[in-house]
């Protein structure tokens, strides 16, 4: 195989979005088995200090209601399927810096939450990497436009203490959301920094 | 004492999973009475109107309803309903001649007496009785043959909010604990022509969510800024009186779901509404009182919310659970079993715990501490699976052996289930209350269904430090037990204290406050006199260190706005004398103060009853219309405050009580919305477009 036909593959194998679809269907799945809040899946804060670390993680797979996890998931699939192409192992690093990130403020900033599900705050961090990646390489007004009305809607949700046109069987947390586009933030700062070096060498 | 916090939520929800389904066997409910054994006609419930106005820290409950006879000879209407929690009925009144007449509250006795009278003369007369804590029995006479008759009811009761979650329950559902009564009559729940449930909520604290559990077909709106609607009829989901005088489209609220058809009304469930304060709300002190009169005493109700400063509790600790297994339980023990397993196998390995089942005597299944290992959870639920429920209701003996079962060097709690009286051994309050002193333990008591002995069971818990929590079969189950765990497993504020200074109070109501544990808000009626600037201090220990919460308001010269607060604290004073009879006996002067405060206030107590005659017999027999004006006044205010938008009563505003937040079920959720979703699509859209373009 040439060196031409190898990367057309590998952007092909990039372009079809396997691991967003992955996701989607373990949400879904999720939701279809477990149905909401299950017990033993959510972020519970005592249930994780007793050694249940698994829940860091079903956490954010896991949701409360039926439109809870109906837009969740979609936007899910709308963000990976923007951001998949850009690079498997981006999306990868963005879904973790998203989780560590989250669970980070979960953990050590809302010690009075004790209980957490959802998929927006990861969501966040992903948006956020996304965006970038995507002004960076088509330099297109939307991109830009589109992180502004992300940095409007959290400084809103702030201000307002609860998420905008949401509402679900547990109250909103918008501090998960600031949370994830921090991690996402962080993931770009840590990803440039290596970009530059890299030039710099 | 403290409790450990660790295994606590998996605890408390397979004990809440336990009570939930235990009691949803109960199966009695409210409606017209027959006697058992075909001797009358049954008559037809034809129509019953539910109005709920909860505004000001209390709810206003009006029940219209019908009662048609289809025979052709004149017959008397038997109504039976729960009596709701701490729900003072303040108007009875009867249609006669197509004229709404309202009742006038006389002793019991007199009261039957003279509706004895009036029934056998042919008269139309109404009368509304209390059955202790069981029931509010309404008797007409006569229903016309082959005619209607219209009634209306109207109750008050304070609304306290719980960890940000306000509670209202229209009860419907009965316990089955009084086997004589079921014995005698039949109930008929039916409601053969139109139901509609409509409740109105008006909060000056932003509420961002309404709900009805199992409810599918109610209606919520929200109207406002803090003010929502619910409606719930039997003539097509959402085609009550409210929901077409409002003719808005529901939000999703966290009560979606909306149904076409629902089916024809049946009394036997209990309505249950929820609502929701933000999150992020301060700690407060609310203010709402009634004074007509400048120059003379007025009634107010103090409600305290605290921030939360009580900080979660981490070590281990000692289980005794106390079940009941009388004969009412019969049919329900599967279940019973089956929970206790699921509650053993949630505590951790260094807990421990005990089992006791108390019926005629009390018996230890568990012969002592265990640690819940898997070999004895398997062990010990063989062996509750095992046992047949049968005979009376021991509950002295029961919490005796569970009290016997403490170890002075570890930390125990008591978590009592029970669904009926007692009425085997020892039943006497005072014996009760004489006991639970006796060591330092909380119990924590689930109050199941509506006719549980709940005063007895209330003054128990109260005495022991703990927390009772009402549990009907409506009930959200994953709320109780966030209720629930969010109090055991949080310090609470013991021997609180209120100190009023600077304005002149008295007659307080609860004269004793407790311990407040987390989430739970203090409310105190009294009277008071003048008006001016008073500072309130409000007290208590927490873990044995003294805490101090201190602010200043006024009290005003006049209002007229809430004339419901006087039969509030009537009503809550008679519920005081009361539990100190069942303390120490059945005093003259105990009796004679409860029944001046019920007739004072025309109220329906345990020794008062409210008649309906027609207007002309009322004259005939030396009654009063005392009651008729007092109404007026209250009807009068209700129209008023019906035209305005909730009213914020808080006073801290200046110096807050509490620097907290307000402590909430501690529970979130990461969600996007419909329309970010939307602009995302777009954003794909745009970057497929550029992909394309680019070739990349």
């Amino acid at each position: 195989m040439d060196a031409d036909a190898a990367t057309a593959k590998a952007r092909g194998s990039a372009r079809l979005p396997w691991l967003t679809a992955l996701l989607v269907t373990l949400a879904a799945l999720l939701w279809w088995s477990a149905g909401t809040t299950p017990e033993a899946l959510v972020f519970d804060r005592s249930a994780i200090d007793k050694g249940e670390l698994w829940r860091l993680i079903t956490g954010h797979l896991v949701h409360g209601d039926a439109g809870h996890a109906f837009w969740d998931i979609g936007a899910l699939a709308a963000i990976g399927t923007m951001m998949e192409s850009q690079g498997r192992w981006r999306m990868a690093g963005a879904l973790l810096a998203g989780v560590v990130a989250v669970n980070a403020c979960l953990w050590w900033f809302m010690p009075g939450l004790d209980f957490y599900c959802g998929l927006s705050g990861v969501l966040n961090a992903l948006f956020v990497v996304a965006i970038a990646d995507l002004w960076k390489m088509y330099r297109h007004p939307v991109f830009l436009f589109g992180g502004l009305g992300l940095g409007a809607k959290l400084a809103v949700e702030m201000a307002l203490g609860q998420s905008l046109f949401v509402s679900t069987v547990w109250p909103s947390v918008p501090l998960a959301h600031l949370a994830g586009c921090i991690g996402g933030l962080a993931l770009l700062a840590v990803t440039m920094q290596c970009d530059l070096r890299h030039l710099a060498q | 004492m403290k409790l450990a916090r660790k295994p606590l939520s998996h605890l408390w929800h397979t004990v809440i999973m336990l009570i939930c389904m235990t009691a949803a066997s109960i199966a009695n409910a409210a409606g017209l009475l027959t006697p058992s054994g075909g001797s009358l006609p049954a008559l037809d419930l034809r129509e019953q109107h539910v109005k709920v106005v909860i505004e000001d820290g209390y709810a206003v409950t009006t029940v219209e309803q019908v009662f048609h006879n289809p025979h052709d000879r004149d017959l008397e209407a038997i109504y039976s309903f729960p009596v709701p929690e701490h729900g003072a009925v303040g108007e009875f009144t009867l249609w006669i001649d197509d004229k709404p007449v309202t009742g006038e509250v006389l002793e019991k006795q007199a009261a039957r007496q003279i509706y004895e009278q009036e029934k056998k003369a042919g008269r139309d007369a109404g009368l509304t009785e209390k059955d202790s804590y069981k029931t509010f029995d309404i008797s007409v006479s006569p229903v016309r043959a082959g005619k209607d008759t219209r009634i209306r009811l109207v109750y008050f009761q304070t609304t306290a909010v719980d960890t940000g979650i306000g509670r209202y329950v229209y009860p419907l559902e009965e316990g089955g604990v009084d086997e004589e009564k079921l014995a005698f009559w039949t109930a008929n729940p039916r409601v053969s022509g139109s139901f509609s449930f409509d409740l109105h909520l008006k909060s000056s604290y932003p509420v961002d969510g309404v709900r009805l559990p199992n409810q599918s077909q109610a209606q919520v709106t929200q109207v406002g800024p803090g003010e929502w609607k619910v409606s719930l009829s039997n003539q097509g989901g959402a085609a009550g009186p409210l929901a077409k005088e409002q003719g808005k489209q529901s939000p999703p609220a966290f009560n979606p779901q909306q149904a076409a058809n629902a089916p024809a009304f049946t009394l036997d469930k209990d309505l249950v509404v929820y609502w929701r304060h933000k999150d992020g709300l301060p700690g407060s002190v609310d203010l709402v009182t009634y004074k007509p009169d400048a120059g003379k005493r007025g009634t107010f109700m103090l409600t305290v919310t605290p921030g939360d400063d009580l900080k979660p509790i981490t070590e281990g600790s000692d289980w005794i659970f106390v079940l009941d297994i009388s004969g009412s339980m019969s049919g329900k023990y599967a279940t019973l079993a089956d929970g206790v397993q699921r509650a053993i196998g949630k505590l951790r390995p260094n807990d421990r715990f005990r089992i006791i089942l108390f019926n005629d005597r009390s018996t230890e299944l568990t012969k002592g501490y265990v640690n819940a290992t898997p070999d004895m959870i398997k062990r010990y639920s063989a062996e509750v699976a095992a046992v047949q429920p049968s005979n009376g209701t021991n509950l002295y003996s029961g919490i005796q052996q569970g009290l016997d079962s403490i170890e002075a060097d570890r930390t125990s709690a008591i978590v009592l289930v029970t669904d009926g009286v007692a009425n085997v051994g020892e039943t006497a309050q005072r014996k009760f209350i004489e006991l639970i002193k006796q060591k330092d333990i909380r119990l924590f008591t689930f109050i199941m269904g509506n006719s549980a002995n709940r005063p007895l069971l209330e003054a128990l818990t109260k005495a022991s430090h703990g927390f009772a929590i009402s549990i009907s079969n409506s009930d959200d189950i994953v709320g109780q037990l966030l209720m629930a765990e969010s109090k055991v497993s949080h310090q609470a504020l013991h021997g609180v204290q209120v100190k009023i200074d600077g304005v002149k109070t008295a007659d307080l109501t609860p004269k004793e406050i407790g311990s407040l544990y987390r989430g739970q808000q203090l409310v105190l009626i009294g009277h008071y006199w003048g008006d001016g600037t008073a500072k309130v201090e409000l007290t208590g220990r927490i873990s044995g260190q003294p805490k101090t919460y201190r602010t200043e308001f006024a009290f005003p010269a006049k209002t007229t706005a809430n004339p419901e607060l006087e039969r509030l604290w009537a009503y809550a004073t008679v519920e005081t004398l009361q539990s100190e009879m069942a303390d120490f006996g059945e005093k003259a002067d105990l009796k004679r103060a409860a029944t001046d405060i019920a007739l004072e206030y025309s109220l329906v107590s345990d020794y008062t009853s409210m008649l309906v005659l027609r207007e002309d017999q009322f004259a005939a027999n030396n009654i009063k219309r005392s009651n008729q004006a007092r109404v007026r006044i209250e009807e009068t205010a209700r129209q008023q405050r019906a035209q305005s938008a909730p009213v914020s009563h808080r006073v801290d505003t200046q110096q807050p009580m509490s620097s907290g937040y307000r402590p909430s079920f501690s529970r979130g959720g990461g969600a996007l919305d419909g329309w970010s979703v939307l602009a995302l699509l777009g954003l794909l859209a745009m970057t497929m477009r550029l992909r394309r373009q680019n070739g990349r």
